[in-house]
């Protein structure tokens, strides 16, 4: 499904951030992205979520190369990918219930056909009752789960989620895990980038270590 | 019977909805309906101050393209007025020879006139009528009695089978002395140079118009874009399309450049009325005083004319949509 081969990355004329990165996420698989800061965490995760091109190196995903398709077809390899942003990226002047269905709506989805799906996913992530509250009155861990929500909410194929509990308690990180699982039961696969070496204990999946832009596959 | 008259209907209306449709998405306008009625909520933020502030300006410009719209429409209207009148009639001028009876040279003038064809009728101007004529040069007096008077003869023509002058001219030169016959086609050259040049000028007004309202657009566009960058960079990530994006910033000036269109139309109308009343109360409503007559009711817009000025907003809207679109598609090329 997804498929890196000898990656590098490089800003400008500055050094590589990426290098040689090689690795494949198989169809339904669970991965976690760990590493150091500025190890090339988010830089690995835009490159995955085609908000980059790679500077060398094939990336394949969902078996189209993405270095050299054209930038027309890119919308609808993005509709296949869900994403966690790290600070969120909620739209400020939208609803907590509009920021979630955005993805259904720009794919044309008419609100009847999406409205119950959308605010019974905001009840199960705990926001059933903040859904016309806007972002700016959130606090960091509704702002999350609203994140979270707007990433699944297209049933997305492969989601990626920048620390997608790290402004959670411990309780609430559990219950996002369980939903990040249920997904990737259905056949979602799941790449998530954590620092917290709990979660990773817990649940045990292998992880893809990036250390100064060099990716170690741990089983 | 019915239920299939019914269904006939259904499909009719169908195929109505589904042109309607197809235009709309042709048009990259899907969410018109919504946006006209009010329910369609954009994805970008609402109005700021300076959406507010372009509103403004873009009804100033529209303003002043209704303003050179009357203006033209109305050089138009007296134009056709005065070169209608004046086609119509020609003059015959006798100036006095010495030695010949002027009611004589009149006789034999009207004589040959009414025998010609292509002529309606003639009114000879008797000496009273033609020293009135002179009265506003001359002033009133006794002078005026003394002063050998040339006498005119208006002759109303054929629009449609005209005599023909040249020959008509000749006659008159060889059997009245002292007749001339003036066809008014200087004056009416003169007058159409004139209006023509008038024409060309609100044309111009209006092309320069154009091009600042399409340079304003660009602008607010380029500044939109880069205000709701994040807005946009989000839609993109979650798989938005170009077309997508773009209608929703075509939106956002479609009701801009409609706000500004109707409300430069109502302005404008409103500014034509005022001045026409302004212009009648202060000059008087005769035409030869004032010439202002076009303003001051005897050349109206007409209904046509109102219709027209709302050609104003329409092209404000085609302005606002392409240009905005134009500069959305082309910023978006330049980004992943």
């Amino acid at each position: 499904m997804i498929q890196f081969e000898n990656v590098g990355l490089r800003y400008g004329m500055g050094p590589e951030v990426l290098r040689n990165v090689s690795f494949q996420l198989a169809p339904g698989s669970f991965h976690f992205l760990t590493g150091s800061s500025g190890a090339g965490k988010t830089s690995l995760l835009q490159l995955l979520f085609l908000a980059q091109r790679p500077t060398r190196g094939l990336i394949s995903i969902f078996g189209q190369d993405v270095a050299t398709l054209p930038r027309r077809e890119l919308p609808a390899i993005r509709r296949r990918i869900g994403v966690v942003f790290q600070e969120f990226r909620l739209l400020n002047h939208l609803t907590t219930y509009e920021n979630v269905a955005l993805p259904l709506r720009i794919r044309g989805v008419h609100t009847d056909e999406y409205e119950n799906n959308v605010i019974e996913l905001l009840r199960w992530v705990g926001l059933g009752e903040r859904l016309n509250a806007t972002p700016e009155i959130l606090s960091g861990g509704e702002k999350q789960r609203a994140a979270i929500a707007r990433a699944v909410v297209g049933r997305p194929a492969l989601l990626l989620a920048d620390e997608p509990t790290g402004n959670v308690d411990p309780e609430l990180a559990q219950r996002l895990l369980r939903l990040f699982v249920e997904l990737n039961r259905l056949g979602t696969t799941i790449l998530i980038a954590t620092h917290d070496r709990l979660l990773m204990n817990d649940f045990g999946a292998p992880r893809l270590v990036l250390d100064n832009g060099e990716l170690e596959v741990v089983s | 019977m019915s239920e299939g008259f019914s269904q006939t209907g259904d499909s009719n209306e169908n195929a109505t909805e589904t042109r309607f449709q197809s235009l709309l998405s042709f048009l990259n306008l899907k969410n018109l309906p919504g946006l006209i009625t009010g329910s369609y909520i954009s994805i970008l933020p609402a109005q700021t101050k300076s959406g507010r502030s372009l509103t403004i300006v873009v009804t100033a410009m529209c303003y002043l393209a209704v303003l050179a719209v009357i203006a033209n429409i109305l050089i138009n209207g007296s134009v056709q007025a005065w070169t209608a009148d004046v086609a119509k009639q020609v003059t015959v001028q006798i100036k006095p020879v010495d030695g010949e009876n002027m009611n004589v040279q009149i006789e034999i003038a009207t004589a040959i006139l009414n025998s010609t064809r292509g002529i309606v009728s003639t009114t000879t101007l008797s000496n009273e009528e033609s020293l009135r004529l002179l009265e506003p040069w001359l002033g009133e007096g006794s002078l005026l009695a003394d002063l050998p008077v040339p006498r005119l003869i208006s002759v109303v023509i054929d629009e449609k089978n005209p005599p023909a002058f040249d020959e008509l001219k000749q006659r008159l030169k060889r059997k009245v002395k002292g007749a001339s016959l003036d066809t008014h086609k200087r004056w009416q050259g003169q007058i159409l140079r004139s209006a023509n040049a008038l024409k060309m000028i609100s044309l111009g007004i209006l092309t320069l118009i154009s091009i600042t309202t399409i340079a304003i657009i660009i602008f607010a566009t380029r500044a939109a874009m880069a205000s709701n960058e994040e807005v946009i960079s989000v839609l993109h990530l979650v798989g938005a399309q170009d077309n997508f994006i773009a209608e929703e910033v075509q939106s956002r000036f479609f009701i801009i450049g409609l706000k500004a269109g109707l409300i430069s139309v109502v302005c404008g109308i409103l500014t034509y009325i005022f001045l026409g009343l302004f212009l009648t109360s202060y000059f008087g409503t005769d035409a030869d005083q004032t010439g202002f007559q076009f303003l001051t009711g005897q050349t109206s817009l007409g209904f046509m004319g109102f219709l027209v000025l709302f050609t104003v907003p329409l092209a404000t809207v085609i302005i606002c949509l392409t240009t905005s679109r134009i500069v959305v598609l082309r910023i978006l090329a330049g980004v992943l």
